[in-house]
């Protein structure tokens, strides 16, 4: 039994009233006749005065939970001149709130952030997924003052960088652009800063290429040697005949095979010196860990032009022609068939696929017949 | 006329929806237009008319996300002289979006006034929070009904809304006004439950509705037919007492 001292005299709520009631009062006129309207904000007005509020700093003193993070901050619509000591506790299932994505959780909790009692829903409601834009309140908990001034100064040194770096004057523009439009975003609003940064990132990376290209087009040089180094053999080799050398040993059918594959290497030589001007001059992002490709390629383009002859005079090319009768025999067009294969060496992989796919299938219908 | 009212409270299970639902119903058989317009993503004031959150389009979602739909565009049918702007499950997300459009606090507000029709009265279930949602019920609000449990706990809680409210008041709405706070669950014959009224009778004054809600198995079973108490079970004490409230209501905005 408790006494009436514990409990107030029988009536243990007399008196908690006021624990209702703000700091600086109920924000009605209970005892009297309501107020005039006044004056309204605009939309414009107000979102300034939001604006303004959202970027200091909120008091410890709202602020139970992520103090450092300021998600009090966050909230744009509540969180500027709240009076202090509002409830802090958290209601509802606690447990609910740590299950939910990080971005619901934090609107959800917003309201803790603010200095009020918040309260989970009571079902669980079926939702689109969220956005993966930047939620603002994840946005203000991480965008320091430091991080916004490091942004800048990664502006004002991609500028520096472009201005250096690039050689072509379109390209140098556009880059310039960019960085203007990021800073103009980051200007507009602190919640522009991850599209700000995204864009000064995109610039950077492309300083990052061309820089990189230009340090190892020595590289490229090697392989335009090396490459240039292959077609001599190779016309050498091709012009042979036109020399007037004549090796006995050298049967026509041999003589055809060479010859294809000699035009084949020059079609994947072709092919490498192509890329390399496109890389190192033109779109400026060589990077030399590619160097096997440059290596590869003209003995690929051997190969492969070895092959394409094999196929060809085995009669084997044929059957992915409408009838027999378009076998190919002209030496010419083997070769150039064979230089084909090697520029654009997927160009083999797909004749040599449709050849085995019909060869499998001739399997498969003598099988059933 | 067209009075808006805001039914809010960021403490759950306190009765806002019952006291939506009851109270629109109330008004609307004394011969006013009303509307009750859901902006809680549970939807269980647009369940309670009988139109599923999931499926139900267009909603205050649509409404809130684009400025091009007014209130008159998302209304269905509830009772007679009674329209239901319902809810979809969205809602929740569609608060999240809500949060980067430039006039966030005044989409409500603008989808009311834009409402061609004459309504004599909206009446705005909020969810239980104090969230954007909320906040664009209290910026297009005339009034602010605050419903209380008759708790200690319950009554405590007050302290935060009226906290945001001075904040609304502040900055966006000096208009919102406080209609009155309304004891609910009010159990018969409890000394704690008296207790809590007088201390809220103490506080709040004249803007204490002289009527408190019972607490009443109709008001709970009304909603699975699809109907308000007072169409549900016409004298039972929920029904009872909330047309003592409508009448409350209609003389304090008269």
């Amino acid at each position: 039994m408790l006494s009436d001292e514990m409990t107030n005299g029988g009536n243990p709520v007399e008196g908690t009233g006021s624990e209702m009631v703000p700091e600086r009062g109920l924000p009605f006129r209970v005892d009297a006749d309501r107020p005039a309207p006044a004056t309204t904000l605009t939309p414009g007005e107000l979102d300034e005065l939001l604006a303004g509020g959202a970027a200091d700093a909120p008091s410890d003193d709202l602020l139970p939970i992520e103090r450092d993070g300021g998600m009090g901050a966050a909230f744009p619509i509540l969180d500027e001149d709240l009076p202090a000591g509002g409830t802090t506790t958290m209601s509802g299932d606690a447990g609910a709130v740590a299950s939910l994505p990080p971005e619901l959780a934090a609107m959800l909790a917003r309201g803790v952030a603010g200095g009020f009692e918040a309260t989970m829903p009571e079902s669980t409601v079926a939702m689109e997924p969220l956005s993966p834009e930047t939620s603002p309140e994840m946005a203000a908990l991480f965008l320091t003052d430091d991080r916004l001034n490091g942004l800048w100064g990664r502006m004002d040194a991609a500028q520096q960088a472009v201005r250096v770096s690039v050689p072509s004057l379109d390209l140098a523009r556009k880059l310039l652009s960019e960085i203007e439009t990021a800073r103009n975003l980051l200007l507009q609003n602190r919640d522009n800063f991850e599209e700000s940064e995204r864009k000064v990132s995109g610039v950077e990376l492309e300083v990052t290429i061309i820089q990189r290209s230009m340090t190892e087009s020595r590289a490229a040089t090697g392989l335009f040697l090396y490459e240039l180094a292959w077609s001599t053999l190779l016309i050498f080799i091709l012009g042979l005949g036109g020399f007037g050398i004549n090796l006995p040993w050298l049967s026509d059918t041999l003589a055809y095979a060479i010859s294809s594959a000699a035009w084949g290497g020059l079609g994947g030589i072709v092919a490498a010196i192509s890329a390399l001007w496109r890389h190192v001059s033109l779109e400026m992002d060589f990077s030399k860990s590619y160097w096997m490709w440059y290596i590869a390629n003209p003995i690929m383009g051997i190969f492969l032009g070895v092959v394409m002859y094999l196929l060809m005079v085995a009669g084997l090319f044929s059957l992915t022609l409408s009838s027999p009768s378009d076998q190919i025999t002209s030496p010419l067009i083997i070769y150039f068939i064979a230089f084909v294969v090697g520029f654009r060496q997927n160009v083999a992989w797909d004749l040599i696929k449709r050849v085995t796919n019909v060869m499998n299938l001739t399997e498969a219908e003598e099988k059933a017949g | 006329m067209r009075r808006v009212i805001a039914v809010a409270n960021q403490k759950g299970g306190v009765g806002k929806t019952t006291t939506v639902i009851n109270l629109g119903a109330s008004l609307a058989a004394m011969g006013y237009r009303v509307v009750v317009v859901d902006l809680d993503s549970q939807g269980a004031l647009t369940a309670s008319f009988g139109y599923n959150p999931y499926e139900v389009r267009p909603s205050t979602t649509e409404m809130m996300l684009d400025s091009n739909i007014t209130l008159a565009g998302i209304l269905r049918g509830g009772r007679e002289r009674l329209d239901v702007a319902p809810a979809s499950s969205e809602l929740l997300s569609a608060e999240y979006r809500l949060l980067k459009q430039p006039d966030r606090t005044h989409r409500l507000r603008h989808a009311i006034e834009a409402s061609k029709d004459d309504f004599d009265f909206v009446i705005i279930d909020t969810p239980p929070n104090l969230g954007l949602l909320t906040v664009n019920a209290l910026v297009a609000a005339g009034e602010l009904l605050i419903p209380v449990k008759t708790d200690y706990l319950a009554m405590r809680g007050v302290r935060p809304l009226l906290e945001s409210v001075w904040l609304i008041r502040d900055k966006i709405n000096p208009e919102l006004d406080l209609l009155g706070v309304l004891p609910t669950m009010y159990p018969a014959g409890s000394d704690h439950a008296t207790a809590v009224v007088e201390e809220l009778r103490a506080v709040f004054k004249n803007r204490l509705f002289r009527t408190s809600i019972p607490v009443d198995e109709a008001a709970a079973i009304a909603p699975v037919a699809r109907k308000a108490a007072m169409d549900f079970k016409p004298d039972s004490p929920v029904a009872t007492a909330y047309r003592r409230l409508a009448e409350e209501v209609s003389d304090a905005l008269r």
